[in-house]
């Protein structure tokens, strides 16, 4: 799949250009770190919006053709979501661990980086299982639509690609929690 | 035919809509029920409900199941995100329709109007009007296709192959010339087209043209045709060259098996020297190629092969249909019927 290398490849690059450009022009560490949340909240919505894109074109396919299985398949695409609440949540956790909603932490650049690269777990992470997350999720609603008995084998198979989101938010939490 | 090859994600929707119409293929169960049955009308009364078909009397079958060929393509066609893979289905039927026009012009026949296929990508007025217009419209040839319209003439690919059947049959006189000139060109053309359609449907075109091959050469054999005859038939671009079936020829069904090995040396010793039962053992060939599709979530193979399959049933309905309404005995019918795809 050549346009999530493009994707990953484009967006690494930039926020490299990014935070090159934040260092150089002497911004605080605090915007550094915000830099990583903002990232992982978009990251991981774009992963999940691709994911459950996909996997909602296959399922209106199927409902066009018998919308019966409209309970079923909703869980199938929805499955791809979660990714954008992780990142929604590693975003959150980097406002509350800055004081963003009290009195803002003073950050140093250094520290600001650190936080800034302990967001990329969750926004890597998240991109990509999205993606794939929404892949096997349209090809599980085709055995939806041909074997409905075998549905909760189909739940199975994208729920295998949710770990690894959920390993790269658990990374995040830990780097965030000790690194503040 | 788009040049570009659409990306397989773009066909998610429509691969999810043919599985569930998947569902409603034959399976065994319903044909052995079919086969079961004494009356014709009760195996046509079950097909109707199977497949939702009008309330139409048994004589009127083929029409019947015909335009519920041609309704399911157009459904088919209306959700794919191109229509290129229906239009290469498409080829076979016009090459079709042009046998049985060029036959009409050249034996100076009127043909049944059931001999005609409505699902080739030409219409069979606008196949008959650029036909006749043939001789008239050839001198252009050279010029640039924009400079004639497409309405007046006959696709290139097809221009070649009509001249060359009518030459042959001019020098022979044997109308099975034009038969053979026409479905070598159909092959050819139709492998041609599959090579931007992706490698499974490039695969199928070229199993299709090794399958006609080897009916081409038991039927020499059988007949005891000339190496010109077979020459003039054999579809090139397979895996096997052409001198590798010309080496064959006048050798025993044994011989031949033996020295192909697989796959086409189970077809042989499956379906043995009968022609009807190569004919039907080269279909289960490509159903069970097309079976992979199963396994396959996007892309335009699984429609591929659903159309194939669909049409496939309607063969054995039609076989069904056909046998018990002459009296044959169920074994006989068993005997024809090709696989399922379910």
């Amino acid at each position: 799949m050549v346009s999530v290398s493009l994707i990953v490849v484009t967006v690494v690059f930039a926020t490299a250009v990014f935070v090159l450009a934040l260092v150089e022009t002497a911004a605080t560490g605090l915007t550094i770190a915000l830099v990583g949340a903002g990232m992982a909240v978009v990251l991981a919505g774009i992963g999940s919006s691709l994911g459950v894109g996909m996997a909602g074109e296959a399922a209106a396919g199927v409902v066009a053709e018998d919308p019966e299985k409209f309970g079923k398949l909703l869980l199938l695409q929805a499955l791809p979501g979660t990714q954008g609440i992780y990142g929604l949540l590693a975003g959150f956790l980097v406002m509350l661990q800055l004081g963003l909603f009290g009195d803002p932490v003073d950050l140093t650049v250094a520290e600001g980086t650190s936080i800034f690269l302990a967001c990329i777990p969750v926004a890597l992470t998240c991109l990509l299982s999205g993606i794939y997350q929404g892949r096997v999720s349209a090809a599980c609603i085709g055995i939806v639509a041909k074997r409905p008995e075998e549905s909760g084998k189909a739940l199975v198979l994208p729920v295998m690609v949710e770990t690894y989101a959920v390993l790269g938010l658990l990374a995040t939490m830990l780097l965030i929690f000790n690194l503040v | 035919m788009d040049a570009i090859r659409r990306e397989e994600i773009d066909y998610l929707a429509a691969v999810a809509r043919i599985r569930v119409l998947e569902t409603r293929l034959l399976r065994d169960q319903e044909i052995d029920r079919m086969l079961d049955m004494q009356v014709a009308d009760d195996v046509w009364k079950m097909v109707r409900e199977l497949w939702d078909l009008p309330e139409e009397p048994l004589q009127d079958f083929e029409r019947v199941l015909g335009e519920h060929l041609t309704g399911l393509y157009s459904y088919v066609t209306s959700f794919l995100p191109s229509p290129d893979v229906v239009y290469w289905l498409g080829i076979r039927n016009d090459y079709h329709n042009l046998k049985v026009l060029l036959k009409e012009a050249l034996l100076h026949e009127t043909a049944n109007e059931g001999a005609f296929s409505d699902l080739g990508t030409v219409s069979v007025s606008q196949l008959r009007s650029q036909l006749d217009a043939f001789e008239e419209v050839r001198p252009h040839e050279h010029e640039p296709e924009v400079l004639v319209s497409w309405q007046e003439r006959l696709p290139a690919s097809y221009q070649q192959a009509v001249g060359d059947a009518q030459e042959r049959y001019q020098a022979t006189g044997d109308p099975q010339i034009i038969d053979v000139v026409l479905d070598r060109y159909q092959l050819g053309d139709s492998r041609q087209q599959a090579e931007v359609l992706g490698p499974e449907i490039h695969e199928m075109a070229v199993a299709l043209g090794e399958m006609a091959n080897l009916k081409i050469l038991l039927r020499s054999n059988k007949l005891g045709k000339s190496l010109q005859f077979l020459r003039l038939a054999l579809v090139e671009g397979g895996k096997l060259p052409p001198y590798r079936w010309e080496e064959l020829l006048g050798r025993a069904a044994d011989e031949v098996a033996s020295s192909l090995g697989s796959p086409y040396e189970e077809l042989i010793r499956s379906a043995g020297a009968d022609p009807g039962r190569v004919e039907r053992e080269a279909d289960n060939f490509i159903l069970k190629m097309l079976k992979t599709s199963r396994y396959v979530a996007m892309g335009p193979w699984p429609v591929v092969a659903f159309l194939w399959a669909k049409e496939n049933d309607v063969r054995n309905v039609r076989i069904l249909l056909s046998g018990k309404i002459n009296g044959a005995s169920t074994e006989a019918i068993r005997e024809r019927l090709r696989d399922t795809y379910v």
